[in-house]
Formats: C-alpha cells, sequence, structure tokens
C-alpha cells in the first residue's frame, strides 16, 4: 500500500522520523521523476545525474515546502526545472564546442543508447518527438506517456491549462505529420 | 465528461501516432533502481551531516588575506600557460614549409663565413685594429687640444688680446698674419675698420 503524501509530510516535519518520511518519499516517487527526467534527457547517465540533483533539492528544501501545492506537483516541478536547466546548458555546450568535446546530441544518445528495447516505430516515434522544441516535448509526454491530467500538468508548469491543450495538440499534429511522411 | 472527450479528440487526428505501442521503450541497468533508492538516502545522510566548527580546522597566519593573491597570481600563471601562439600571432603563407630549407641554407653560408675568415692569418685583425686605434687617439688628443684651446681664448676679453698684441708681438708675428689670416678674417677687419683708420695706424706703428 503507497503512503500518502500528507504521511510524508507530518513524519518530515518530526526530527525523530525525517530519515523515514524521506525514504518513504524516495521510495514513492524514485520511478516517476526518473521516467519523467529520462524521457526529457534521454540518455540513462545523465537522468542518474538529475534525478540525484532532484532528490537532493527535495531532502534541502522540504522543511520550506508549503501546503499551497500537492507534494508530487512540486516534486514534478523541480524534477523539470531541472531538466530544463540541463537541456538548455547542453545546448549551449554544443553550440560554441568546436570539436565533438561538446557532448552528443539527444538523437545521438537515443540511438547509441544500450538501454532502448523499443522497436522501430517507437525509436521514429521518439526521433520524431526530439524534433519539438523542449517544452512542447516535455507537455506531449506528460500527457501522453505520463497520463497526466492537464489541471495537474498546468500547476507543475505554471502554465494555462488553455495553453497546454494547444501545446499538445500542436505536438500531435506535428508527430502525425512526421510519423506518416516517414516510409 | 465533456472535457474528457475533448482531450482525446486528438487520437481522430493521429492514426499514425495511435497505431504506435505506448509502453515505455526505455529501459535501465540491472537492478538500478534497488541501488538509485540506496544512493538517495546515502546522499541525503551525507548532505545532513553537521558541518564542524571552522575553529576545528586552525588556518597558517593571514591564509584569507593573502588568499585573493594567491588565487590571482594563480590564475595569470594558468592564463599565460593558456596562451596559445597559434591564435595570438600569425605567421606568413607557408612560414613553415620552407623554415626548415632557410635554417639550412643559413647554416651553409655560416660555415662558408668560418673558412673564409680561417684563411686570413690571425695576427692580421689585431694590428689593423691597434693602427685605427692609434689614429683615432692621435686625432682626439689635437682635436680636444685645439679645442679647450679655442674655448680658453674665447673667455679673454678682446681689448685684452690687443693690449697684449701691442705689447708682445714682433715683426715675425706680422709675417705669420699674412700668411695665416683667411679671406674671411679679412672681411671681418674690413667691416669693423675704415680705411682711413688702417691708414693711420699703419703711419703711426714703427714696425
Amino acid at each position: 500500500m503507497q503512503v500518502e503524501d500528507f504521511e510524508i509530510l507530518e513524519k518530515f516535519s518530526r526530527e525523530s522520523t525525517r530519515q523515514e518520511a524521506f525514504n518513504l518519499l524516495i521510495n514513492k516517487y524514485q520511478q516517476k521523476i526518473y521516467w519523467h527526467i529520462r524521457r526529457l534527457v534521454i540518455d540513462h547517465d545523465d537522468t542518474d545525474d538529475l534525478v540525484q540533483d532532484v532528490f537532493i533539492k527535495v531532502w534541502k528544501n522540504l522543511p520550506n515546502f508549503r501546503n499551497d501545492s500537492q507534494l508530487f506537483t512540486w516534486i514534478y516541478r523541480i524534477a523539470t526545472n531541472e531538466s530544463i536547466t540541463f537541456l538548455n546548458k547542453k545546448k549551449k555546450k554544443n553550440n560554441i564546442s568546436l570539436d565533438d568535446s561538446g557532448g552528443r546530441t539527444l538523437a545521438e544518445s537515443l540511438v547509441d543508447s544500450p538501454y532502448f528495447d523499443g522497436d522501430k516505430a517507437q525509436m521514429k516515434l521518439q526521433k520524431a518527438l526530439l524534433t519539438l522544441p523542449d517544452k512542447q516535448r516535455l507537455v506531449f509526454n506528460m500527457k501522453y506517456f505520463e497520463d497526466l491530467k492537464y489541471e495537474e500538468i498546468s500547476e507543475i508548469l505554471g502554465t494555462s491549462i488553455g495553453a497546454l491543450k494547444a501545446s499538445f495538440h500542436i505536438a500531435v499534429k506535428k508527430i502525425e505529420q512526421i510519423l506518416s511522411h516517414s516510409d | 465528461m465533456k472535457t474528457k472527450n475533448s482531450d482525446q479528440d486528438w487520437l481522430k487526428e493521429a492514426p499514425t501516432l495511435t497505431k504506435i505501442s505506448k509502453k515505455n521503450p526505455f529501459s535501465v541497468p540491472y537492478a538500478y533502481f534497488e541501488s538509485l533508492n540506496d544512493d538517495l538516502k546515502t546522499l541525503a545522510t551525507l548532505e545532513s551531516l553537521p558541518l564542524k566548527n571552522e575553529e576545528d580546522y586552525p588556518l597558517p597566519l593571514h591564509y584569507f588575506k593573502q588568499l585573493p593573491d594567491k588565487i590571482n597570481d594563480r590564475a595569470a600563471i594558468e592564463a599565460t600557460w593558456n596562451l596559445s601562439p597559434e591564435t595570438a600571432f600569425q605567421v606568413p603563407d607557408n612560414y613553415f614549409d620552407s623554415l626548415k630549407e632557410r635554417i639550412k641554407s643559413r647554416i651553409e653560408k655560416e660555415k662558408e663565413s668560418v673558412v673564409i675568415k680561417k684563411r686570413i692569418p690571425s695576427w692580421i685583425p689585431y694590428s689593423a685594429a691597434a693602427s685605427i686605434l692609434f689614429v683615432l687617439g692621435l686625432s682626439l688628443y689635437f682635436n680636444s687640444s685645439g679645442y679647450v684651446f679655442n674655448k680658453q681664448l674665447s673667455s679673454v676679453p678682446d681689448y685684452e688680446i690687443i693690449n697684449y698684441l701691442q705689447i708682445h708681438s714682433t715683426v715675425n708675428d706680422n709675417q705669420y698674419l699674412i700668411e695665416n689670416i683667411t679671406e674671411d678674417g679679412l672681411q671681418q677687419v674690413s667691416i669693423d675698420l675704415s680705411a682711413e683708420d688702417i691708414e693711420q695706424y699703419i703711419n703711426s706703428t714703427s714696425l
């Protein structure tokens, strides 16, 4: 049985059960956060680093967490911000690098990844997704793969539901166009 | 209900997309999440370790006062290391291609000049140098003594010279003056003296 967020927060507020609360929080969210980040940054090692950064931020900032938002949206927001910051830095690094030291692109990471078990169609879909702007890809992932509600996505990203719907539909159209025109 | 339906409207617009399996195509290394769990707990424990008091780590005297200078020095040194001559300076096209050949030909020339030098007897350069020094020394001696004499003479007032010549001059001096006075000197004298003065001087002088 999964522990409720309020129980985690309650335990965390007491010094004696703080570590226990954090363990519960990790158990509950580590996979969700991992996959949320992995779909965005593609590479497993980059994801692993980011997941650790996210949970350390959660550990440090949880004492300041206010109950005006849900715990899961707060953690998702941290994970999303970390991922977008990482992607921006990666792009900058790739742009200014005159040689190959800037690192691989996301598409290269996808093709070279030893941890991609999908079929040809799934690979094609992932490649098509990488043609989208990062924020549009983020909305698509959250809606299509993670099955989050627009209300939840809106709370996590701080964007209006209308804008999210528009963004998702544009992303779907682009992806459909790419998929139907390939082959 | 209406919202839910509208949420699914995109399905009609994306038949190709909907045919693709939504199953997660990504995987993770074996037992990754088990170790991640432990890693995160360890990290959190490390983060919660209390920092020891600064007093527990004594520092050398004036450490922080000297630290900025040390850092600046280190940065300056590292900046020097990072200076790339290739980017800072440029060389003419194909400079390095011809450099080796030019150095070789220079070495050949140097060798030739050494051979020529060896053919000249070794005492000649020394005697030539001694001769030049001797000539230079003589001219320097005479020039410098004339210069000193002229300088001393210019500081003596004209009337004293005239008095001196009137008292000490002899017949031989006139002959010396006639022989050595220049055209410019004559003109200068003729400017200062009128013909009457000269005539009077000749008539009055006993020489």
